[in-house]
């Protein structure tokens, strides 16, 4: 599966932990957080939230019950599988109760299953996602005016493609975004400015245009449907590894994306720098994941011009 | 948009004592107080960037150099554990897309195109003050990350 999930394994046994992280690791699943006990594990829903949480029943400080009360408070939706030692079935009970998903009593514990029950869930939540994503129409415009990559570059993108600039360089600066693109059938080069405090007034005039997008895309070897479709999926995937101080130029063989990225430890997360060289096969995941997301919208032109830009890419 | 304090160490690294004037200005013109440091020479680059005690928040590095060439050098600051975290921005008078896209898979955080347009000079030198504000926020000692 292409879709990483977050697992979070609460349990105070290493090798349990150690057993659970090679299952899952079988699976291509990430290696999973590990908490020690329940009040970290807690602490790190709220601070980070995960996809999907294995709980051992025996825990030091609060039990896996507490917990498994607390998560659910803090993530109604988070699977939570419980791992117990208890005998009784009172546990159990209390346990969905809870608003635990599974139930696994420790004499039947092999890590494969929880790799297996893990997968499940994670695939469900990816799938519950993809269809909360399809906009019901009073929310996507607010959706659209949320700051994030993924809006902010789609809107730069519609204007390149409206305006027919090409070859870009963007840079993010305090206070908004900066490209450098080459002018419509030209080779001579113009800078523009796009402040965040313009952002609602691109966004309107985005929401206004909507249905009749099917705007002129200036298409190139690396985005063959339009820059707005390129840098809303890049933008997507920028959100997602909580990127900062991006970079996205434009290069003949591949587009470099580079800033700072959050990486999680156990005790806090730090930034690390990145540069991602994105070649013709690296955008055609990009872009068929977009359109997964977009599936269920009511976009179908939109679809369309994504398939038709894969199809060219992949040629 | 402004590019206000605090400002940026740069070191600008280019054999062309023309250059080194016009893109000292040009740096004083986006933030006056810019503290740039200048090296004519690829292997005097390096050694100073070992033995600086205060390392650069910005590298601006001459792709095309007699001796070492930025190509040479940028690779050297990549694998250099104390050096890897500078931003290095190439200058090139060319826009040879073979060069700038070797300079990338190096490494390289950007290019700009001689002669320099104070736009991108400003995308380069705001967009480094935002990265090591990104990276201060989660460890706090600038220059010293590695």
């Amino acid at each position: 599966m292409s879709y990483k999930p977050t697992v979070l394994l609460i349990t105070r046994d290493k090798r349990q932990a150690r057993q659970v992280a090679t299952a899952l690791e079988r699976r291509v699943l990430p290696s999973p957080i590990h908490a020690p006990d329940g009040e970290s594990a807690v602490a790190w829903i709220e601070s980070h939230g995960c996809d999907v949480c294995v709980l051992d029943y025996d825990l030091p400080g609060i039990d896996g019950l507490e917990t498994a009360v607390r998560l659910h408070q803090r993530a109604p939706n988070l699977p939570i599988i419980m791992v117990s030692n208890a005998r009784s079935e009172k546990v159990a009970v209390a346990a969905f109760r809870a608003g635990v998903v599974d139930y696994i009593p420790k004499a039947d514990f092999r890590p494969d299953v929880i790799g297996e029950r893990v997968q499940q869930f994670a695939e469900a939540t990816e799938q519950d996602a993809a269809v909360s994503l399809g906009p019901t129409p009073t929310d996507w415009t607010d959706q659209l005016r949320r700051p994030t990559y993924e809006n902010r570059l789609r809107v730069i993108g519609r204007q390149l493609d409206l305006y027919g600039y090409h070859t870009i360089n963007l840079s993010e600066i305090s206070g908004g975004l900066l490209v450098r693109a080459l002018q419509p059938n030209s080779r001579s080069a113009v800078g523009l400015e796009f402040p965040d405090r313009d952002f609602p007034q691109l966004v309107n005039a985005s929401i206004a245009a909507r249905g009749s997008g099917r705007h002129q895309a200036h298409s190139g070897s690396l985005h063959p449907s339009g820059y707005e479709d390129l840098l809303r999926a890049v933008g997507h995937a920028l959100d997602k590894r909580r990127a900062e101080a991006i970079t996205i130029t434009e290069l003949e063989n591949f587009v470099a994306v580079g800033g700072t990225a959050l990486v999680d430890g156990w005790q806090e997360s730090r930034a690390e720098p990145f540069q991602d060289l994105l070649r013709s096969h690296d955008i055609v995941v990009l872009l068929e994941s977009a359109q997964q997301r977009r599936t269920h919208t009511t976009e179908p032109f939109i679809l369309a011009r994504l398939t038709s830009g894969m199809q060219r890419l992949r040629a | 948009m402004d590019l206000s304090a605090p400002s940026l160490r740069i070191c600008l690294i280019d054999d062309d004592p023309d250059h080194i004037l016009l893109i000292t200005h040009a740096i004083r013109r986006a933030d006056k107080h810019a503290d740039v440091h200048t090296v004519d020479d690829g292997a005097r680059a390096l050694t100073y960037l070992k033995e600086t005690a205060t390392l650069p928040d910005l590298v601006l590095l001459d792709i095309n150099m007699p001796g070492l060439s930025g190509l040479d050098v940028l690779q050297t600051i990549k694998q250099q554990p104390s050096l890897r975290r500078i931003p290095v921005v190439m200058l090139t008078s060319s826009d040879l897309p073979s060069d700038v896209e070797r300079a990338y898979e190096l490494g390289a955080s950007g290019y700009i195109t001689k002669p320099l347009h104070q736009h991108d000079l400003q995308a380069v030198l705001g967009n480094a003050l935002l990265y090591w504000s990104s990276m201060q926020r989660a460890a706090p000692a600038r220059g010293g990350l590695a």
